[in-house]
């Protein structure tokens, strides 16, 4: 470039390096996942960049596809049982919760009933569980925000959470623990001691939880207004669980068409008014503690006696289909089953997973934003891949 | 070593706790002494990066509900020679995409200039010994503020050769990072050179004895100059350039073994350089409380003075492990306004307050300290007033509030 000597000189508009040489600009483009820590999973996202600036972003899932449903259709052996095995594994996170619908579903199915004292455990594990994955939230959404420590916070808590899930099921993340008609056996004696003891802690930790980032400046300012979702769009994209309540729309299965024995309990819907990552935040804090009253409510009420119904072992339901949804950790989860009438197996298994519907609001909150804010965005959704994939 | 050593060592250019035989032989410029100080000086750094990686991860663990390392050695103390044996029988990668000269190179200039700041450091006096300082420039705040400035080369030397993009995103960080903060920092050093009078680090810690510590007279200048070097170290909440959430570590992606090793080491020791740079201009270096010269006890500091340099810097480094694990990190943008629109003002304001005493003395001097405390007071308080608690509005009565699917909510299954 040539130094100005003059002061018309300076008014001329000087061509830029790139335009003097000729040269190309091409958009940058980076690839987050399949193998990146913040992408939850196996997750991969095409971000096109314009500096720190994402201006487009595709996502590819699949990474994790098992044929779960598939799987599930081919129990010779275990029958309707087989299924679950494969379920427990989608969403690792919210286990019990999904177990919860899949029975709900086959007793529907076989027209089954449940005897009381397992309607109450399933609720109480169920609201554990959603509390485990909460847990799991917090500290993913903490480490994707840049702090380290809520993960260390939140799993001291999960870890006793799965102590208990050890205890009653004898494993800590896929317990495959409930069956048509009750549960696979009675829960130990002193279960509600533990349970007890895990409420009494967790309602301590919360307040951890809530010291550590909840009113921390920085974190306010990296997920305020960031990844805003309003409620037509949220509607038009099928979105639900927190992600949907953040928008204002008190829906919540558990009220909107209560399952099991959820209508007997005393709990509040938290909802949100702007639909940012930070309301979302805030919502499955005060989800867990409504979890927490929904516990204490049923062990005040723990009736004795059978954990088991009269069902069958070999179960062979009459023709037909029956579909049953439930509020899990991350939204609206579905089980679809058909029976044809002949086989000891589901002729079709079909998961409504709220991941992966929830999973398509990221372009939404995504476009125009930062790098940075892509990863807090991706994890406000809080999806599991197991789930997404299937 | 006599009490008033201090006083006296000003513009001597060798190490004063060296003895006089080793200073004649000249090399180059070199005397003997020279090198020993310096091989002294290295292996002190390289010492105490692995006291402070094993402090930091003690830190960390009982913040995180954790004990940090435990097993090798009293306490997981030997936990870091063990990491280093491990990193040194690493292979160094290089990876195909990889520019092959800069990509090896890129290491040793991050931490090479960090080292070089150690020379100007007045590290105090010990019995025996006499003042530990390798080299009292008269322009000894100019060649710190410089000097460390060169490593952002390195780390865009290390982003950009990498071949990777996620390095090269950091890279970009970096350099935006640092030419942001070093502004605020250099404007916060005025305030310092101003009250000593001096650019020379030993007369600036002589000075503080005299007049009082610096963080005490310069609170504003204090906070801008510990905030602006965490920020150039890139400790957190200022990570942004490796933010392992988003770019994965940043230049450092590619790198494997002692080169990698060697990143980790220059950021400790820049923890450790600027903890002991902010003791020597603000925390009145080796004195061990302000005022104690007047009360006759100036003798301690004279005798032992090297132990309290140490534990002063040992607290800013366990402050600045603390906020690390503490704070969630900065957005770029936010971190830029911080500097320009925080951090730069701030630093201003310092420095006209240090004219304000130097020229008119020091009531005109607390009223404008009042008068700033109370503005920021007052943004603070709107700040907050602006911020309601909370946003979530809870439905207390749930069982009206909750949609029914039947009212054209439904699910799409």
């Amino acid at each position: 470039m040539a130094i100005a000597t003059s002061i018309d000189m300076l008014r001329e508009p000087v061509p830029s390096v790139a335009e003097e040489r000729n040269l190309e600009t091409v958009e940058m483009t980076i690839n987050m996942g399949p193998q990146h820590p913040s992408t939850h999973g196996v997750f991969r996202m095409v971000l096109t960049l314009e500096g720190e600036r994402v201006k487009n972003v595709q996502s590819h899932i699949g990474y994790l596809h098992r044929g779960a449903e598939k799987l599930g259709e081919s129990g010779d052996l275990e029958g309707y049982r087989k299924a679950m095995i494969t379920l427990d594994r989608t969403d690792y996170l919210s286990s019990l919760l999904n177990e919860h619908a899949y029975v709900m579903a086959v007793e529907k199915l076989a027209g089954i009933s449940v005897p009381e004292r397992a309607e109450y455990i399933r609720v109480i594990l169920g609201e554990i569980t959603r509390i485990n994955s909460h847990c799991m939230f917090y500290g993913a959404f903490g480490a994707d925000a840049g702090a380290t420590t809520p993960y260390m916070y939140a799993f001291a808590l999960r870890e006793e959470i799965q102590q208990l899930f050890e205890a009653v099921g004898g494993a800590r993340m896929f317990p495959n623990y409930y069956r048509a008609g009750g549960l696979r056996e009675d829960v130990p004696q002193d279960f509600v001691r533990r349970v007890q003891a895990i409420v009494d802690r967790a309602l301590y930790a919360f307040d951890d939880f809530d010291n550590l980032i909840t009113a921390n400046e920085i974190f306010l300012s990296r997920t305020r207004g960031l990844g805003i979702l309003d409620q037509t769009r949220a509607l038009d994209l099928g979105v639900s669980g927190p992600l949907l309540r953040a928008t204002g729309l008190p829906y919540d299965v558990r009220r909107s068409e209560p399952y099991s024995i959820y209508d007997r309990f005393a709990f509040d819907v938290p909802i949100g008014t702007t639909g940012d990552c930070y309301e979302r935040y805030l919502i499955r804090l005060e989800e867990m503690r409504q979890s927490i009253r929904i516990i204490e409510q049923a062990l005040k009420d723990l009736p004795a006696g059978p954990t088991m119904g009269n069902a069958p072992k070999a179960l062979r339901p009459p023709k037909g289909e029956a579909y049953v949804r439930i509020e899990n950790s991350r939204g609206d989860f579905g089980v679809y089953l058909v029976s044809d009438g002949k086989s000891s197996a589901p002729y079709r298994v079909k998961y409504r997973s709220p991941c992966f519907v929830n999973l398509q609001s990221l372009n939404d909150m995504v476009i125009g934003t930062y790098i940075a804010d892509a990863v807090v965005a991706l994890g406000s959704i809080d999806i599991v891949l197991g789930e997404v994939d299937r | 070593m006599t009490n008033n050593a201090a006083s006296e060592l000003t513009l001597q250019a060798v190490p004063s706790w060296m003895p006089a035989f080793l200073v004649a032989p000249m090399i180059g410029g070199l005397s003997l002494a020279d090198l020993i100080a310096l091989v002294v000086l290295l292996l002190f750094v390289l010492n105490f990066v692995m006291i402070e990686i094993w402090m930091e991860r003690k830190v960390a663990g009982h913040i995180q509900l954790r004990r940090g390392p435990l097993h090798v050695g009293p306490h997981g103390s030997l936990q870091s020679p063990a990491d280093v044996l491990k990193l040194l029988t690493k292979e160094d990668l290089t990876p195909v995409a990889a520019d092959p000269i800069v990509f090896p190179m890129a290491p040793y200039l991050v931490f090479v200039p960090v080292f070089l700041t150690f020379l100007v450091i007045p590290w105090g006096p010990l019995v025996l010994f006499g003042n530990f300082v390798i080299r009292p420039f008269d322009l000894g705040l100019v060649y710190m503020v410089a000097i460390p400035a060169m490593q952002g080369i390195g780390l865009v030397m290390a982003g950009w050769s990498s071949g990777n993009k996620y390095s090269l995103l950091g890279s970009a960080r970096v350099v935006a990072q640092l030419i942001s903060y070093e502004l605020p920092m250099v404007i916060a050093l005025l305030g310092v050179a101003m009250m000593a009078e001096s650019l020379n680090l030993t007369t600036i810690v002589e000075s503080q004895m005299k007049q009082g510590w610096n963080v005490f007279l310069q609170p504003i200048g204090f906070l801008v100059f510990f905030l602006a070097t965490m920020s150039e170290m890139s400790r957190a909440p200022f990570d942004i350039a490796v933010a392992e959430s988003e770019i994965v570590g940043g230049p450092f992606v590619e790198y494997s073994g002692m080169r990698w090793g060697m990143f980790y080491l220059a950021e400790f020791a820049a923890v450790c350089l600027n903890s002991a740079l902010s003791t020597a201009l603000f925390l009145g270096g080796w004195e061990l409380f302000p005022g104690s010269r007047a009360l006759g006890l100036g003798w301690i500091s004279d005798q032992f003075g090297l132990l309290f340099f140490m534990g002063k810097m040992i607290v800013l480094v366990l402050i600045i492990q603390w906020a690390r694990f503490a704070l969630p990190r900065l957005r770029i943008d936010q971190l830029m306004d911080f500097a320009w629109k925080f951090l730069l003002p701030a630093g201003f304001v310092n420095f006209i307050l240090t004219a304000i005493l130097q020229v008119f003395g020091f009531v005109p001097f607390a009223i404008g300290i009042g008068l700033t405390l109370a503005f920021a007071a007052v943004l603070l308080a709107t700040y907050q007033a602006r911020r309601s608690p909370s946003t979530v509005a809870l439905i207390r009565t749930a069982a009206a509030a909750a949609v029914p699917t039947s009212q054209g909510v439904g699910l799409p299954v």
